[in-house]
């Protein structure tokens, strides 16, 4: 079981943003999980109950959202989603396929209870550096 | 005043999966080749590690950082073959970046040929974290059943070779070597395959060539 050292990373993330942004208190947290990340949600969310206390988030309300597993295809470029795990192209059968979505565990958003509208946010930072990420699974 | 929602986007790994990242890149350029050997308990990792030690010796500089919950028995077992440092990881089920990163400052620092990393005994978490190895190795042994591929997807999908080890006990087992591989090719078509049994010597010097031939394809072009 190692949900717990991923929800602790998470929490550490959860807080510099919050910080960053001048606030110290998170009210929701978004993260995404897919079929393949390897975590177990009702783990996640049994750790993110224990761990947040005596942090911004300790009052805050987790989200987890579950998507499909999709990959792509190398040979013809179709997109499958994948009921099960068979790796396999839906339109030419090819196993040669890159998994493009459910196998990442995901901070979507943090929503902050307060903050001051002059400071910056990290938000530009982070997200022109997932849109690429987001492609980058094997 | 009003609440603010950010919009982050961001793998909750990517700080870890950068730093393996640039732990391989680091020790490609060194000419070490890593391979991380995963399975469930008792598949059969520090014997293979044995064999390799004795099979490698004079010919390679090797290591072996060995993961374990609490104790040191399996560094103790490899001990006299090879260099070797235990990662006791304090009841975690699973080897992270940042502990094979202070084992390897604590092996004698030269330039390895082949860095062993033996996972914790599990089909699941260790599927998840990357420790800068250039290989992931899953072990099956046929005492466990040849139905793990079909229920233990990530780990056989992530995994470039599936050894089949203690191949002398398939007469006494109901294990079907080619049911094993096609459930393993449903979930990584390319997976490619071996049969060891490490007791006896056999197939293990089919694995030293595989390894060979994966370094000089790996390392030797960006070293
Ligand atoms: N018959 C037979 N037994 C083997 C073979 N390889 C390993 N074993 C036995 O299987 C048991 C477990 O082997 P280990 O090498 O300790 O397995 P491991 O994967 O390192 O185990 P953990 O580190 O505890 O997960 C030992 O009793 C070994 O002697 C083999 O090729 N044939
Ligand atoms: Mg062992
Ligand atoms: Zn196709």
């Amino acid at each position: 079981m190692h949900e717990h050292s991923l929800v602790r990373s998470l929490l550490t993330q959860v807080q510099q943003i919050a910080l960053l942004n001048g606030s110290n208190e998170v009210t929701d947290i978004e993260v995404e999980v897919g079929p393949l990340s390897g975590i177990e949600s009702s783990l996640v969310e049994s750790a993110f109950t224990t761990l947040r206390m005596g942090t911004c988030a300790e009052t805050s309300k987790l989200t987890v959202r579950h998507v499909p597993l999709i990959v792509a295809c190398q040979d013809c470029g179709t997109e499958t989603e994948l009921e099960c795990f068979r790796f396999r192209c839906s339109e030419c059968q090819s196993g040669s396929v890159k998994v493009i979505q459910g196998e990442i565990f995901r901070l979507l958003t943090v929503t902050l209870a307060e903050s001051k509208p002059s400071e910056p946010t990290m938000a530009d930072a982070v997200t022109s550096a997932t849109t690429e990420e987001k492609r980058s699974g094997s | 005043m009003s609440p603010q929602t950010i919009r982050v986007n961001r793998d909750i790994q990517k700080e870890q999966k950068e730093r393996a990242a640039n732990l391989r890149e680091h020790l490609s350029r060194q000419g070490t080749l890593v391979i991380n050997l995963v399975s469930s308990p008792g598949a059969g990792k520090t014997a293979l590690l044995e064999a390799t030690a004795k099979h490698l010796r004079g010919k390679h500089r090797i290591a072996v950082l060995v993961g374990d919950l609490a104790t040191d028995r399996d560094a103790q077992r490899l001990e006299p073959f090879v260099p070797v440092r235990q990662l006791t990881t304090g009841g975690a089920c699973h080897l992270e970046i940042d502990l094979v990163q202070r084992g390897l400052d604590q092996l004698p620092n030269e330039q390895y040929d082949f860095l062993f990393i033996e996972n914790v005994g599990n089909l699941v978490c260790p599927a998840s974290h990357d420790l800068a190895e250039h290989v992931r190795v899953v072990l099956l042994s046929t005492t466990e059943g040849d139905d793990k591929p079909a229920k233990y997807p990530k780990m056989f999908r992530t995994s470039e070779l599936l050894i089949i080890t203690k191949s002398d006990l398939l007469p006494h087992v109901p294990f079907s070597i080619p049911n094993a591989i096609s459930d393993a090719k449903q979930v990584r078509d390319g997976i490619e395959t071996l049969t060891v049994g490490a007791l006896q010597g056999e197939g293990i010097a089919e694995w030293c060539e595989w390894l060979q031939n994966k370094r000089q394809e790996i390392v030797s072009t960006t070293a």
